[in-house]
């Protein structure tokens, strides 16, 4: 559901690059895609977009390591 | 015990206590004798793939089991280790492959990919990932896990760790196994390290801080916990690993530990194994450290200054009631410090000058720069046969009246502005102290008319407005100090190693002030 928006903002404000590709199970992390900063940007931007908050003990590698985690608890967050 | 090589107390406890854990990485463990079997077997696959004592092996790996493998079996093989930056662009590989002349290269399956993106002439011999052409872990265990028998003395290169150069070229600091040793014995006997303690490995290895944590580790026999790059990204994931992996010391810098207080949900995790942090790199401001110390009170904090070129030479037991700015504190025992003004005269107690440092931890200088040897040297008579050899940090430091040293700031970040000289970490630490601003960053952009002008970036708690926080640095800076612009920001840039990026700042901000 919110996959693709989540991999247009990673793609477009994140890594600077629009036809980037990146699969829902990708690892954000261990390929450098994410680092610490935009960790932070993008909790920003999914608090903003979704209108949910995120606590800091929910911003963990189990709900941001790949596309298809963030989207998971994106919706738990929602529900 | 014979510990005069950076691998020794490996090689000593994998005899004594062959059952210890040595390694550990997410629940996982490797004992002190399968590291040091495994290590003798990656030395003896290098040595037979035509290593030589003093050839540089690249080290391009995240932080795994296999990494200590990696970095005592080139160091058995006598080979000089060169962490590289697992997230480092393929163009500044290349330059450092190139530069220092890794023909031998341990890697990983997820990142031997990248290799084919650089020139086939730099391409070294390949081991660790199950790929053409590369030797696999499996195939390196299939070599003897007998002693490789190369024949090394204290005063040999151990590793080479590159840095960014002002330049902007990385260069190569060459570290021997006395220095690393040095470094590592001091670190061990500074925070009492005993074979029980479970130390983080947070720093990247190509940060000088890993030094403490894998080495000062082993001298004592203790257990290395390595902690994944993804996890040093979500602090609530680091505290809950502190508290899982039962982490006892760790060595950081001042941004991990803020983060943590921040957003690592602290009061949901039980980090009752943790005993001492250290931190460095650069300064913690107070407030932050105050309520970090608050936080954890049975926990013991030292501040360790030192640049990668001699590390930890100067440290700070850091007591509850700590003077501002926060110590560097004193020399520590394997280093001897000579603070000096601008014509090479020794300084006397309150007088400003750069620190210099002569140490058995100093780099033997930068790899293949002579131009870069001969400025960052200053000789000394010694009054015998042999000068003094000091290196110059850049760093500006006064002696207080009880003689601890305080960090004043970069000699490259003092400013002339106006005619007045300006220290920008001075206005940093003034600003950073105001209510509402979490963390300030101060940098000086050309203004066009051959000087400098001085601007700030800002993460704010709440509601503040730049101008009221101007308003309120007037009081406590002299006009020619203020800051141009505020600029209110979401983060600030930070480099590879969680410093302020105050370089990436100014080159952002270098149009006119909006």
């Amino acid at each position: 559901m919110s996959v693709e928006t989540i991999r247009d903002f990673i793609r477009a404000e994140i890594v600077n690059d629009r036809s980037m590709d990146l699969a829902p199970d990708d690892n954000l992390l261990l390929s450098g895609i994410l680092d610490s900063l935009a960790v932070f940007r993008l909790v920003a931007y999914l608090e903003e977009t979704y209108e949910i908050e995120i606590p800091p003990q929910d911003v963990t590698l189990d709900h941001f390591a790949t596309l298809a985690h963030i989207d998971a608890y994106v919706l738990s967050r929602r529900g | 015990m014979l510990d005069f090589l950076i691998h020794s107390p490996v090689e000593h406890y994998a005899r004594l206590s062959p059952d210890r854990p040595a390694m550990a990485c997410q629940g996982a463990e490797v004992t002190y004798g399968a590291l040091d079997a495994a290590s003798n077997q990656l030395a003896n696959a290098l040595i037979d793939h035509g290593l030589a004592p003093g050839d540089r092996v690249g080290i391009w790996m995240h932080k795994s089991l296999d990494l200590g493998t990696a970095i005592y079996g080139s160091l058995k093989a006598g080979g000089v280790f060169v962490p590289l930056d697992p997230f480092l662009p393929t163009e500044r590989l290349a330059f450092i492959l190139e530069d220092c002349g890794i023909r031998h290269l341990v890697t990983s399956d997820l990142l031997v990919g990248r290799l084919d993106a650089i020139d086939s002439g730099l391409r070294p011999d390949v081991f660790g990932p199950v790929h053409e052409s590369s030797t696999s872990w499996d195939h390196v265990r299939s070599y003897p896990a007998s002693h490789p028998g190369v024949r090394l003395i204290d005063q040999d290169l151990g590793y080479l760790m590159y840095t960014s150069g002002s330049t902007g070229e990385p260069k190569g600091m060459m570290h021997t196994h006395h220095g690393s040793v040095s470094y590592a014995r001091w670190g061990a006997l500074h925070v009492g390290l005993q074979s029980t303690d479970r130390v983080a490995s947070h720093a990247p290895l190509h940060f000088d801080l890993s030094i403490f944590d894998f080495f000062s580790t082993a001298q004592a026999g203790g257990t290395v916990v390595l902690v994944p790059e993804p996890v040093t990204k979500f602090p609530a994931s680091w505290t809950r690993y502190v508290q899982d992996e039962r982490i006892s010391v760790v060595f950081t810098v001042p941004y991990t530990l803020m983060e943590m207080l921040e957003r690592g949900a602290m009061e949901q995790t039980d980090l009752s194994s943790l005993r001492w942090i250290l931190f460095g790199g650069e300064p913690f401001p107070p407030k932050h450290l105050r309520s970090l110390m608050a936080a954890l009170p049975d926990v013991r904090f030292t501040n360790v200054y030192g640049p990668a070129e001699a590390p930890s030479c100067t440290c700070y037991d850091v007591p509850p009631d700590f003077p501002e700015p926060v110590p560097i504190g004193t020399v520590s025992k394997n280093s001897v410090d000579l603070i000096v003004d601008e014509n090479g005269d020794e300084c006397g107690i309150g007088e400003e000058g750069e620190l210099c440092i002569r140490s058995s931890t100093l780099t033997r200088g930068y790899w293949n720069r002579p131009d870069l040897n001969a400025r960052a040297f200053l000789r000394r008579d010694s009054g015998g046969p042999f000068p003094h050899v000091y290196y110059r940090t850049g760093d500006v430091v006064v002696r207080r009246e009880d003689g601890l040293l305080d960090f004043l700031g970069r000699r490259d970040r003092m400013i002339k502005t106006r005619g007045h000289r300006v220290e920008l970490d001075d206005v940093e630490l003034a600003l950073g102290r105001q209510e509402g601003v979490v963390e300030a960053a101060v940098f000086a952009v050309p203004d066009g008319r051959g000087s400098r002008q001085i601007r700030a970036a800002v993460t704010l708690s709440g509601d503040v407005d730049p101008t009221e926080l101007l308003q309120r640095l007037r009081a406590v800076l002299p006009g020619y100090a203020l800051p141009a612009a505020i600029v209110p920001t979401k983060e600030l840039p930070r480099t590879t190693s969680g410093k302020i990026d105050h370089r990436q700042l100014a080159a952002d901000h270098s149009g006119a002030p909006s």
